[in-house]
């Protein structure tokens, strides 16, 4: 038998997405297609007109106790609650392909591929998401150039930078193996996968030099994962000036909050592709057990670190602390805060919670909808972290912030271009190590 | 061999890193922290000199595994790439800014 060639009917369906292409999946392209139109459509119209057209600093949003001529509003809105969702949905990625290799958590090999891909799609959308914040893309450089150390913002551009990186080499060094024999499958493309491939030769030296590079580079990567979400923290949390920010919390509050979002989004991936592909044999429900297990767990931390935060700031917080926690309380922003703590973070800790007590029932089903709820709780949990103590300076308010059809329109376009590069991963890679199927 | 290579990488990754921090902790003309007189010397790049130091070392991993000229062509289109994309965004941008 040739090496590495594809004889058992788990190794074909692992391949099911790479070769077979039916009509769902070209209307579910070109949906993603028109919706990316209309994102690039929104993005030039904002290059052409400015950030005039989106809500931040907007002047029709300054109180009406001051002068006309004052700017008023956020200066960050959506934009960068969105770049902190996407760095945080990167985490779950390698964090648990890492934690896979360093424990020799075998059981879950089976999705350390689409959390590595979710991490690879994730920090790109966060780095645009940047990049459409500035209004000036074609000034980009400068932060290469001018950048200056202590600027939290220039910690966030080289750790995204060390990590994305770091995310392309490791994903590379875990597929290599896998190319020859998807390039024994399908002969047509069989020079795109030899030339990735590299030469790999698939001897018994080369693979043990393989697993022990990724061993070692799962061991590189897990510090600097934390560090990219720490990092984002002291863009808020080292500034003094504004109420609700300034906290010795905010680095591990970021990042816990980032592995729920990851690890829902992991989870959420999962389900996905068990259901479409009926994977039901590779998935198993002991799989997504493990992840909803992970999922309930960092998620309890979460609900603890965020009520210890929140006791600080009402119990006895300065004055700038507490006109922010009162503008979610009771403020303008009550309407969103307190959904997102019932309903965004009760329900799903109710669903998660639950097989401990009773039955002791796993439903994948239901454990979906928790981690998608989830996600887009945390989502909005950025949005209430940012915008609020930006409206609430230490003097006096500056209005309201209300996002635009055009800012909608361009952070919902991250999300169909994830979405896009995603399936174009799946199209052209296995999404799951073909190793899982060879014991 | 590739255990060599792989070791010099590293090491050529450190050595610009350190090199790219020193040179750009020298060249902050405005830094509060630094008053050194050598901050007039103003080394632009010094930011890029450390993000590529730090690409470098992280490519030990395919120096390890990778043969000499596979690895040259990976850590050129990291490096490429990652500058393309700035490059490619600037040039849109301000063809669109006009």
């Amino acid at each position: 038998m040739k090496k590495g060639s594809i004889v058992t009917a788990d190794e074909d369906s692992i391949l099911q997405p790479i070769v077979k292409t039916g009509r769902a999946f070209y209307i579910f392209v070109g949906t993603l297609l028109l919706l990316t139109g209309w994102f690039l459509f929104s993005w030039y119209t904002q290059l052409n007109e400015g950030l005039i057209v989106t809500g931040m600093r907007s002047i029709f949003n300054a109180p009406n106790y001051m002068a006309p001529n004052v700017s008023g509003g956020s200066p960050w809105g959506i934009y960068l609650a969105n770049f902190v969702f996407w760095i945080g949905i990167s985490h779950a990625g390698i964090a648990i392909s890492a934690s896979v290799r360093l424990m020799n958590l075998k059981k879950y090999q089976v999705v350390a591929r689409m959390a590595e891909v979710l991490t690879l799609v994730a920090l790109p959308m966060a780095g645009l998401t940047i990049i459409i914040d500035l209004g000036r893309p074609d000034r980009i450089f400068n932060m290469l150039e001018f950048g200056r150390f202590q600027a939290p913002l220039i910690w966030d551009l080289t750790a995204i930078t060390t990590y994305l990186m770091g995310t392309v080499i490791y994903l590379y060094l875990s597929l290599r193996g896998d190319l020859d024999d998807v390039a024994l499958r399908l002969p047509r493309r069989q020079w795109f996968y030899k030339l990735l491939g590299m030469n790999y030769e698939g001897t018994e030296t080369d693979k043990e030099r393989h697993k022990q590079t990724l061993w070692w580079l799962a061991v590189a990567i897990v510090p600097i994962m934390v560090t990219v979400h720490s990092v984002v923290s002291f863009v808020f949390g080292l500034m003094v000036a504004r109420g609700g920010w300034y906290s010795s919390i905010f680095a591990i509050y970021f990042v816990i909050g980032a592995i729920v979002s990851g690890v829902a989004a992991v989870y959420s991936v999962a389900w996905i592709f068990r259901w479409v592909y009926r994977w039901q044999s590779l998935i198993t429900d002991e799989v997504l057990k493990g992840i909803s297990w992970a999922l309930r767990n960092v998620l309890i931390l979460y609900i603890y670190l965020w009520i210890a935060e929140e006791l600080t700031t009402r119990y006895m917080g300065p004055e700038a602390e507490l006109r922010v926690s009162e503008f979610l309380w009771s403020g303008p922003y009550a309407i969103i805060f307190w959904p997102m703590a019932i309903l965004g973070f009760g329900l799903p800790a109710i669903i998660l919670l639950k097989p401990l007590f009773g039955k002791r029932i796993f439903n994948p089903r239901l454990t979906f909808l928790a981690s998608i709820i989830l996600n887009v709780t945390l989502w909005v949990k950025r949005f209430v972290i940012v915008v609020p103590s930006l409206l609430n300076p230490t003097l006096y308010p500056t209005g309201f912030y209300m996002p635009t059809l055009t800012e909608v329109s361009i952070t919902l376009g991250t999300f169909w271009i994830a979405a896009l590069l995603y399936v174009a991963f799946i199209k052209l890679f296995p999404i799951i190590e073909l190793d899982v199927v060879r014991g | 061999m590739r255990s060599v290579m792989a070791a010099s990488v590293g090491l050529l990754g450190l050595l610009l890193t350190v090199s790219g921090l020193a040179l750009w902790v020298l060249g902050d003309q405005t830094s509060a922290l630094v008053p050194l007189p050598l901050a007039i010397t103003g080394i632009p790049w010094a930011p890029l000199i450390w993000v590529l130091g730090i690409i470098v070392m992280l490519s030990t991993a395919l120096a390890q595994t990778l043969r000499v000229k596979n690895y040259i062509m990976w850590i050129a289109l990291l490096v490429v790439g990652y500058l393309a994309v700035f490059a490619v965004l600037v040039s849109f941008t301000s063809l669109i800014l006009q």
